[in-house]
């Protein structure tokens, strides 16, 4: 551990645009940048003189050079960019060219003696052959179409070349693949993966260079300032709505089985919604002070309890909260989030008994936060999804019905899970207590990937974990062993890396990013500025402004001000050590542990184990 | 039909993972358990052995409990290289539980539980003293979380201080807006005389040893009783002062469970120096004055 030194050391306050994207973009290049379309087309007086268009081009953007049959992003990895196609073209496979990529690395290693000698001896435990059922999952959207297509193409090998110093990676046969693989061209001025990067998600589709092409990548920092100008926020805007629509429709299993002319049915009749703010944090933060219902009172309604169903319901990006009225307030019974489905339920009661009346929607749903939602019709989800499907996998008949064509039956039970995605519901939504359940929601603990969670059962405050954190990073811990807690369970002021990173929206320089494989979202030092953007913007508190000091422990001051840099720091799940977060690993009573919240089951699987 | 089977088929999937749940809990103690006493009765051999072909078979037992000794010592080191590389640290301390426990078997094969001599007692009594300490201390730590959680939600160690002045501060500008009114004076003056000490002064050792609920029972049964002299409005603030040393008595439970953790600990370690210095020249005397190895 580095003992502090009460030296001071001046420097330059770090700036915005210190660390370009391309430290090495030639001034010929961004004149013939900014004579090309979109950007020969803007009105550059929208932009700040501090974030003028041409700023934008030299610091946030650099141009890259693929040769035909390189990858430039893979389903998968999580962006951070839009693309934009200066020269040549690309192709977009809207298939899955690969199996999804499990974590790169497990966080939860073996936690005692038992697991570890299993994990030791066991040759490739963690390189599963996927089942039949996930493959015909993951597989195209057309069932019979796919059978006869998996005979003729086979898995696109992705190859590995070293030229002039740098790798890149490449198909073989690029075009036998586009045979094998449905696929949609990109030309010169289109964007592509700028859905990743402004939703800060994964990529929905791998693209590829089709013939030798220069691509212009745009970080999302950049993309955020060039929305100024109206043209091109209404370019990204509907390319966006109709890129997102298409992309989920394709990968939803309920739609798997549709041909490609119903599916363009579907498409055309299927309207997108966003509910809420992309930065809901601000948000989020007044409405705590709140009472309870009053809290839920303040989510966006998506659908009500008692109406009829029009839509069927997909979440797209987000999370929603289900609940029925009880009492004078509302009961949480699950969180949905992307993939899952609103209405599925109701609309298959109907179809088992065209004769009934049919049912209203059985709860309510609300967005916590933002949400981004699909609504197809009821009547083109009776007529062309729900006859294709089996009846094994659609979800419970609905026997005792909270509402009926009648209003609210008063004799009937809790409403249980019946919803889901083509799943069952037992394997989608695991039973989570209720109360626990409505924590979750309320401390929006629902958005953590990796949330920290400690047994308060087992610890016993030896801060061996808090030590360990500190020894890994420069001795300064990067999380704080308290936070909310709920019965035994303590979640900890750690960094989350949240499936909706709002810590990211704000960053000026991409200092804050997540990385492209593993999800991790880790603050780069160099480029960080100390803005406190990101700090301010969590909604957990889980990002800490430290003092920037020097390798010999001297503060680091700004040379005009004498005040002191300031960097962000949080935790980095240890992402540079194979091991695992070092805190998991300190622990001597196994009672830190890293769990998926974002999902019930992962939650509920722990639950089951601590009981057990 | 179907659906007989299936409820069948879920029901027996339920029983089954019940019971594989309940064995593995078994075996994950009942395997290192075994590997304990299979070590203990190996080590017996070789001592019989030794003793049969007339060597001195106290080297044997003495040398495989230095060995033993030396891989407990394990666990200090590894706790003060913060390495991940080296694999979970709850590994190692489970592996130090059973190694613990195989030294006390090796132990009494050694020194025979009975020693004579000063020199010998005192080893004898710095092994027993770290074999106590040790099983003292695994005994708090799996007590001592439960403990903690029935006193509210867990407080940082270090923050308890401060939270400590935050309460008094609270209790006494309590009491100040209760002087000065006939109806609510009374708490002021019960607070002066009864309750001010509680929130100023540390609680006395007994209680840091072994906090009950004694005092703030007595506390808040005396606070109760006041009720009678006090307005509405003064009762309000009575319990308001009641709940106030609710929470300053959860603070002192929280203070004490969490150094009694810290205390067992910390002896396990300091009785450690004393034995490693007793070893040492019990090995060297050992061989000075052995006639046979």
């Amino acid at each position: 551990m580095r003992a502090p030194n009460n030296d001071l050391v001046a420097i330059d306050r770090p700036l915005r645009w210190d660390h370009p994207l391309d430290p090495e973009m030639l001034k010929r290049d961004l004149q013939w940048m900014l004579n090309q379309p979109p950007f020969s087309e803007m009105n550059s007086d929208v932009f700040p003189a501090h974030s003028s268009l041409e700023g934008v081009l030299r610091h946030d953007c650099r141009i890259l050079r693929y040769e035909s049959g390189d990858i430039v992003i893979r389903e998968g990895d999580y962006g951070g960019s839009g693309y934009l196609v200066l020269r040549g073209s690309v192709v977009a496979f809207l298939e899955a060219l690969w199996q999804p990529r499990g974590k790169p690395s497990e966080p939860n290693g073996p936690t005692t003696w038992m697991d570890w000698l299993k994990q030791t001896f066991k040759p490739n435990s963690n390189r599963k052959p996927a089942s039949p059922k996930s493959n015909r999952r993951e597989g195209s959207r057309n069932g019979s179409q796919t059978a006869a297509a998996d005979k003729k193409r086979t898995t696109p090998r992705q190859q590995v070349e070293m030229v002039g110093g740098k790798s890149r990676i490449f198909l073989q046969d690029i075009s036998a693949v586009m045979n094998g693989f449905q696929s949609e061209p990109l030309g010169v001025g289109e964007i592509f993966g700028e859905m990743a990067a402004i939703t800060r998600s994964q990529h929905r589709y791998t693209v590829v260079a089709n013939t030798p092409t220069v691509i212009l990548e745009i970080r999302w920092q950049g993309l955020r300032i060039l929305r100024r100008d109206k043209s091109f926020r209404d370019y990204l805007d509907a390319r966006f709505r109709e890129s997102s629509l298409q992309t989920h429709l394709r990968e939803t299993p309920l739609l798997r089985f549709l041909d490609d002319a119903t599916m363009a049915e579907v498409i055309a009749q299927t309207s997108i919604q966003s509910m809420g703010e992309r930065e809901w944090f601000a948000d989020y933060r007044d409405s705590q002070k709140l009472d309870v219902q009053a809290q839920i009172a303040r989510e966006p309604l998506i659908a009500t309890e008692g109406h009829a169903v029009s839509d069927l319901i997909l979440i797209r990006a987000g999370f929603a909260r289900l609940s029925f009225e009880q009492g004078r307030g509302h009961q949480t019974i699950a969180y949905l989030g992307r993939g899952h489905v609103f209405g599925l339920a109701e609309l298959s009661h109907r179809f088992r008994n065209p004769s009934d009346k049919p049912l209203p929607y059985q709860e309510s749903l609300r967005a916590l936060g933002f949400v981004d939602i699909l609504r197809i019709p009821s009547e083109l989800v009776l007529t062309h999804v729900l006859p294709k499907i089996r009846n094994s996998e659609l979800p419970k008949p609905i026997t005792n019905p909270r509402y009926d064509s009648g209003g609210l039956v008063v004799s009937a039970s809790l409403p249980q899970s019946r919803l889901g995605t083509v799943e069952s519901a037992e394997e989608s939504f695991a039973k989570l207590e209720t109360s626990l359940l409505e924590f979750l929601v309320d401390e929006r603990i629902i958005n953590g990937k990796q949330t920290m969670i400690v047994d308060l059962d087992r610890c016993t405050g030896c801060d061996e974990c808090v030590k360990a954190c500190a020894s890994t990073h420069e001795g300064i811990p990067r999380f704080v062993r308290n936070g909310p807690q709920f019965g035994p369970l303590l979640f900890a002021h750690a960094c989350m890396h949240c499936a909706d990173p709002v810590c990211m929206i704000g960053c000026p320089t991409g200092a804050i990013a997540r990385d492209q494989d593993s999800g991790v979202i880790s603050i780069d030092s160099q480029t960080c500025i100390g803005c406190k953007t990101c700090a301010e913007s969590c909604p957990y508190s889980n990002i800490l402004m430290i003092q920037v000091r020097d390798e010999k422990g001297r503060a680091v001051v700004d040379r005009k001000t004498q005040l002191p840099i300031l960097q962000a720091s949080k935790c980095d799940m240890c992402h540079e050590l194979k091991t695992g977060p070092s805190c998991q690993n300190a622990c001597p009573h196994q009672a830190l542990f890293r769990i998926d919240t974002s999902e019930t089951k992962p939650l509920e699987q722990w639950l089951n184990r601590r009981a057990g | 039909m179907e659906s007989n089977l299936q409820s069948q088929a879920r029901l027996w999937t339920v029983v089954w993972n019940a019971m594989a749940s309940v064995y593995a809990r078994w075996l994950r103690r009942l395997v290192p358990s075994l590997t304990v006493v299979v070590a203990w009765l190996s080590l017996q051999s070789m001592r019989n052995r030794s003793a049969a072909s007339l060597q001195n078979e106290a080297f044997v037992t003495g040398y495989s409990l230095a060995c033993i000794c030396v891989l407990l010592m394990l666990l200090g080191v590894r706790k003060r290289i913060l390495s991940p590389q080296l694999g979970q640290l709850a590994i190692c301390q489970q592996t130090h539980h059973y190694l613990g426990l195989l030294s006390v078997g090796a132990y009494a094969l050694h020194a025979n539980l009975i020693t004579t001599g000063w020199m010998e007692s005192s080893l004898a009594m710095s092994f027993w003293s770290i074999a106590l300490t040790g099983l003292t201390g695994w005994y708090v730590n799996r007590t001592a979380p439960r403990l903690l959680r029935t006193a509210g939600a867990q407080i940082l160690r270090e923050d308890i201080p401060e939270r400590s002045r935050f309460l008094a501060k609270q209790a006494h500008e309590l009491a100040l807006a209760s002087a000065g009114r006939n109806d609510t004076a009374a708490m002021a003056d019960h607070y002066r005389v009864h309750v001010s000490s509680f929130f100023t002064t540390r609680r006395n050792w007994l209680y840091r040893i072994s906090p009950t609920g004694a005092k703030r029972r007595r506390l808040l049964t005396e606070l109760e009783n006041i009720d009678r002299y006090l307005s509405e409005e003064g009762r309000a603030q009575r319990r308001e002062m009641s709940s106030l040393v609710q929470a300053k008595d959860d603070l002192d439970f929280q203070s004490a469970i969490q150094n009694r953790i810290r205390f067992w600990a910390s002896a396990h370690t300091w009785v450690l120096g004393a034995f490693i210095v007793l070893t040492v020249t019990h090995v060297i005397l050992a061989h000075q004055f052995s006639s046979s190895w």
